[in-house]
This record gives C-alpha cells, structure tokens and sequence, in this order.
C-alpha cells in the first residue's frame, strides 16, 4: 500500500494517481477532508480508514509520498486568543506530520523528503546555484536603497497572502519609488526570451520551456492561471545536465523543480521548488515523467513488502 | 511658485492585485469521489487543457487564497 499524502483539490495527484494503482494499492489522504476519515495512531502502528471502507494499517504501508497537504482555504482568519477551526488545522496537520516522519525514520517516505544538509531557502539557493550557473544579483533588504540599477523586479520568499482577493506577482519596479521602511526581495531583471522549468526526478530531468513574447506579466504563473501558457518540452544540454544533477545533490533533495531563464548564454537560475507542482509537464506521459515519478515511489514501496495476511 | 510633485511611494503590497482574469474559486468544490480517489486519466484534448491549468494549482490562482507548501510557492 502507498500512503499518498494530498487535498482533495490536487489534480496532479488526480493525474499521477492511475501510474500508481496500476503497481499498488493506495490510500490517498486528503487533509482538506480530515473529517470524513478515521485513523488511530499508537505506540505500535496506526490504521486509517475512508468512507469508501478503504483501510489500511502501518504495516501494510511500503511507502508514503507527500504530495500537496493544504487546507482549504489554505488560510484562515484567526484571532489573536486562537480559534476552534484554526486548533483542528494545527492538531490535524501535526497528527499527518506525525505519520510522515515516522515513514522518514523507518525508510519508507518516498521522493520528496526533508533534505539532511538543512532548509533551503532562497537566498542558500541561489548562492548555492551561483557555483554552477549565472543568477541574476539580487537583495533582500529593509531600510536601506538597492543597488541593483534600474531595470528590476520584486518577488517574494513566501505564499503569504497580502490581503483579500489579491496575490503576489513578481513585478517590476522603479527603485526610486520603493518605500524602504517594508522588506524587499529584489533582482535585476532577466532580458530573456524564453522559461525553462526543469522536473528533477532523482537524477531524471524534463525540461520545459516557455516563451516570454505573449505573457502579459513578468509572471508565468499568471499567464498559467489564465490558460495561456504554452509549455513545450525541450533539451538540456550534458554540461547543463550535468550542472543541475550536481546542484541537486548539494542540497540533498531527490525531487526539485527548477525554474531559470534561457539567454545565449545559457540558463540562468531562478529558484528550486523541493515540492513544486509538475503536473502540466507531461500531462499525458508522452515522455515518461509521470512513471518516473512513480517509479521512484514504487522503489520505495518495493523495499518494504506487506506482511503475509494469516 | 512652484508646485512639488510628490514621488510615488511603492510598498510591497502594492504588487499584489486582483487577479481579474483568473478562474474563480467554485463556491462548491466537485464531489470528491472515494471510490476512485479522483484518479484522473486525461483523454481528450479539452481535459489536457483545463488539467494543465488546474493541476499547476491545486487552489484557483488569484481567488485570494495563496498556496502553501513546506518551502515554496508554487
């Protein structure tokens, strides 16, 4: 049994889900449905069991793959004294962080894990990766004037929402207009054609690329959202392949999604996603991604066999 | 006499607006069927085209509701 970790609103799991059933049973776990489940977790094991009558207990489980465990909303309004919704999020959520970590101490958490060499946040990364490709500078800064000419963008270390009905762009700014008593994250703006995202698959890469000429923002992820964005697959060449399959290992994560732009030159990085969506890449699995990610899941699985039932 | 211009002032806030041309958020979200847990075999063309969108995002972008993962957005 695979143990799939996700919401209930999560089409890439909905589209990767059959490459998995086809080689095992899986329990899916939607965290924005926690109510209509059942589970008992013990000093021995924990079972889990759905509406459907689906159940299964910790022995049975091979692997456990953590895809997307969001709430819905994913934010609440929660006073300052706390809330009864928001107290059942964060048991609910510590309860399922529970049963991950106890598959990350018995082998069986599957692709996307937490890297042992620390949290990756984005400037790490981005000095990291400056080994390997170029990045185009950048600050982070509050209280002091940026220095990075005027052609720049601002984008954002977090999901956090800004206030209702809205969402963070990256965007691009006059340096002189900033209002330095708010941080920043800021970054000389790419003079490029073209996107390209990689899905990192432990050491398995699909690249897709994006042209720029259409989008109506600096933000593909908008252009994305409106339907519009049409990504094609594309190469990387050895050298680049072999450049992203050593940065991945400096950070100890099996799964990434790495996002750059492509000049002349070459790529130029952008950041990594250990958790990225990737659904759209391969949508139909023309190209094998979608059974490579399985493949890795199942190497797990495989490692673990169920006991025999008496 | 001389009228000053007041410079614009930018706050981060400022770059979050309303995404008009994304998909609302259904009010209802679609029955989420238990039996098959929602596995998805993309036929069609039309289905590859709205599964692309929708799986970039598990939660409608631009209803107001940013994501959330461990590390990163999106």
């Amino acid at each position: 049994m695979i143990l799939l970790l996700s919401n209930s609103l999560d089409v890439t799991t909905d589209i990767l889900l059959p490459y998995l059933t086809e080689r095992a049973d899986v329990f899916r776990f939607n965290i924005d449905l926690w109510r209509d489940y059942t589970w008992c977790l013990h000093s021995t094991g924990y079972e889990l069991a759905d509406p459907s009558g689906r159940h299964c207990c910790e022995a049975e489980i091979g692997a456990v793959y953590e895809r997307k465990v969001m709430f819905n909303p994913p934010y609440i309004d929660v006073p300052a004294l706390g809330s009864g919704e928001s107290w059942l999020r964060a048991e609910v959520f510590n309860i399922w962080a529970s049963i991950k970590d106890l598959a990350m101490g018995s082998g069986k958490l599957a692709l996307i894990h937490p890297s042992s060499t620390g949290n990756w946040y984005k400037a790490r990364q981005m000095r990291m990766a400056s080994r390997y490709f170029p990045v185009l500078p950048w600050q982070m800064l509050h209280a002091c004037p940026p220095e990075l000419g005027p052609d720049i963008v601002c984008k954002v270390n977090t999901g956090a929402p800004t206030g209702t009905g809205t969402c963070f762009c990256v965007s691009k700014v006059n340096p002189d207009h900033l209002d330095l008593s708010y941080p920043w994250f800021l970054q000389v703006c790419g003079d490029s054609a073209e996107e390209v995202t990689v899905a990192y698959i432990a050491g398995k890469m699909f690249a897709s690329s994006l042209s720029r000429e259409n989008m109506s923002t600096m933000d593909s992820r908008r252009t994305m959202a409106e339907g519009r964005a049409n990504w094609e697959p594309c190469e990387l060449t050895p050298d680049e392949q072999n450049k992203i399959r050593a940065l991945m290992q400096e950070t100890g994560f099996s799964f990434s999604r790495l996002d750059f732009l492509r000049t002349d030159k070459g790529l130029t990085f952008l950041e990594l996603n250990p958790n990225g969506q990737f659904g759209w890449i391969d949508i139909q699995n023309k190209r094998g991604m979608l059974t490579a990610i399985a493949d890795e899941i199942m190497r797990v699985h495989h490692r673990h066999p169920a006991p025999l039932r008496q | 006499m001389i009228t000053e211009i007041a410079s614009v002032i930018v706050t981060p806030l400022m770059m979050a607006a309303p995404a008009d041309n994304a998909a609302p958020m259904p009010e209802t979200p679609a029955a989420y069927n238990w039996a098959t847990q929602n596995a998805t075999p993309i036929l069609s063309e039309e289905d590859m085209k709205s599964a692309a969108v929708a799986s970039f995002c598990p939660i409608p972008f631009g209803n107001g509701a940013q994501c959330v993962d461990d590390w990163n957005i999106c």
